[in-house]
């Protein structure tokens, strides 16, 4: 084997240096799009579950039920409480349709015409 | 061999490399630092998203309590990240409820004004006590409601020149009244005495400050001298005062609760306040007590003075007014007494004397004795151009509780 040169052996450095910036540049751009993409999703979808809250709480159905979106479903459940029979707690919980929970709130409702 | 080394590279090569490397490096810095700070906006949003409604569950949580929490930490959902602190402090007849919801550091804070209101719609539109005497009415008065009366019942009568204008002398059902008018409810009366016997710690209000805000937690302030009160005065604030104070037409008070021995409100008045006063409450002309306003004078038996409240001519009252007098007095019977086409929307409950004169009331009226002085004679049980309607009083309205049993909590503000 010959003996490399200096310069060789910067050529080497500055190759594999450019290479794992390039795939690192790669990675972490990708990943961020992913994530942005992912949040804005949740977001869009956190936005329709407040919608269905305050549909619920205006109309004061307390049905359990699932509203069907394109990609996703938000399943509704209710649950009245014990001890204070007015009270009615409401899940709101969106999912994948392989199942994957991607956001869910808790809400407590006052039922108004519960006496 | 990865690479051919065909020449010589120069020592300005690994410069060049090293500040490539460095631009690229700042880049992905940058990219790495947007990517972290999005995500933790993200995660911001999506605790002050839950906080918020937290926030908005704990007060439903609450409007379904007979009882206010007084100083209260739950978890709303039993995962123990959803815990909010409920605090409730009376405010003259009414409540302050502040909730917080939190996680960790980050606190959503939130202050309701809130009053029970009854459930089952108000049907009583004149409660008079059996004095075992008709209740005369004249002139174009009109109403519509329940009255409850002696058993003598209703009847035409002439005064100042005026017969009885209409068909019908009610509009509802008449029923039998008894000795005295029906008692507030103690919680009202509970209220009212924690009003007066505030023992809180009160700040002196001076005179230079020009307005005095407390939108999240209560400010007590007191005044040793008679004043005139113009400042901008807004939300939780507690004014006392051993001296009589005057509301200033130019004034710009709401939501505030003021106790002194005498209240006076100049004409022109437009705010909202809850006045109670051990002497007498005034109410100048051409005025708009905006709802949720409260008039209340008692406990004038310490000081043996007449209690009066006075609402002035075309004044608009939107609120009640109440005047305690629990024990009979020949001399200093207490009176309200409300001019000439002012309207009230609200309840007016007097255990004394009270004076409509040409007036209405959207809501309804409760007295022991009907006044009614004209510049020729004083007539008792007459009503002369009074209008009493309770199918005008608002459904929301937050009443003093006497008629219906069942209450329910309002959000005022």
């Amino acid at each position: 084997m010959k003996k490399l040169k200096g310069s060789s052996i910067i050529e080497v450095v500055a190759g594999i240096t450019i290479l794992a910036i390039v795939f690192a540049f790669v990675a972490v751009i990708t990943s961020s799009l992913i994530k942005s993409g992912r949040t804005l999703k949740v977001l869009s979808i956190e936005t329709e579950i407040d919608q269905l809250i305050t549909f619920e709480n205006n109309n004061q159905l307390f049905k359990d039920r699932t509203a069907e979106y394109e990609d996703y479903n938000v399943e509704i459940q209710f649950d009245r409480d014990v001890s204070t029979k007015s009270i009615v707690i409401g899940l709101f919980e969106a999912s994948t349709s392989t199942g994957k929970v991607l956001t869910r709130q808790e809400f407590v409702f006052l039922d108004k015409n519960y006496e | 061999m990865l690479f051919k080394i065909a020449h010589k590279l120069k020592a300005q090569t690994l410069y060049f490399v090293i500040a490539i490397s460095t631009v690229i490096a700042i880049l992905l810095s940058g990219l790495i630092l947007l990517s972290s700070v999005y995500l933790n906006a993200s995660n911001d949003l999506d605790l002050e998203r839950k906080l918020i409604w937290n926030n908005k569950s704990a007060l439903n949580y609450c409007l379904a309590q007979e009882d206010l929490p007084t100083n209260k930490i739950i978890d709303l959902f039993g995962n123990e990240s959803d815990s909010v602190r409920i605090l409730a402090i009376p405010y003259g007849l009414f409540y302050n409820l502040s909730i917080s919801s939190f996680h960790g550091r980050d606190t959503v804070s939130k202050t309701y004004l809130l009053g029970k209101k009854n459930v089952s719609k108000q049907t009583t539109a004149l409660y008079l006590k059996n004095s075992n005497k008709a209740l005369g009415v004249c002139g174009k008065t009109r109403l519509v409601g329940d009255v409850v009366i002696s058993e003598r019942g209703i009847e035409r009568s002439y005064i100042e020149g005026q017969n009885f204008i209409g068909r019908k002398l009610f509009h509802g059902k008449k029923l039998v009244a008894k000795n005295s008018i029906p008692l507030l409810q103690n919680s009202i009366i509970n209220a009212i005495e924690s009003v007066f016997d505030s023992e809180e710690k009160f700040n002196t209000l001076l005179p230079g400050k020009d307005s005095v805000i407390a939108l999240e937690d209560q400010l007590n302030l007191e005044l040793t001298v008679p004043a005139v009160i113009t400042q901008y005065i807004r939300g939780m604030v507690f004014i006392r005062s051993t001296e009589q104070i005057v509301l200033g037409s130019n004034s710009d008070v709401r939501d505030c609760v003021i106790e002194a021995p005498s209240i006076i409100v100049e004409d022109g008045f437009k705010g909202s306040f809850q006045g109670f006063a051990t002497d007498s409450i005034i109410i100048g002309e051409n005025s708009e007590l905006k709802f949720p306003s409260n008039l209340v004078v008692a406990k004038s038996e310490i000081v043996n003075t007449l209690a009066k409240i006075v609402v002035g001519e075309k004044t608009q009252v939107f609120g009640n007014i109440a005047l305690l007098q629990e024990k009979l007095r020949v001399k200093n019977y207490g009176i309200i007494s409300i001019q000439k086409n002012a309207v009230v929307n609200g309840e007016v409950y007097s255990q004394a004397s009270l004076e409509l004169k040409e007036c209405t009331v959207n809501g309804t009226v409760l007295t022991n004795n009907l006044y009614l002085k004209t510049a020729s004679s004083v007539y008792i049980n007459q009503l002369l151009n009074v209008e009493i309607d309770v199918t005008k009083l608002d459904s929301n309205h937050v009443g003093l509780g006497i008629e219906n049993k069942h209450k329910i909590w309002e959000v005022l503000k």
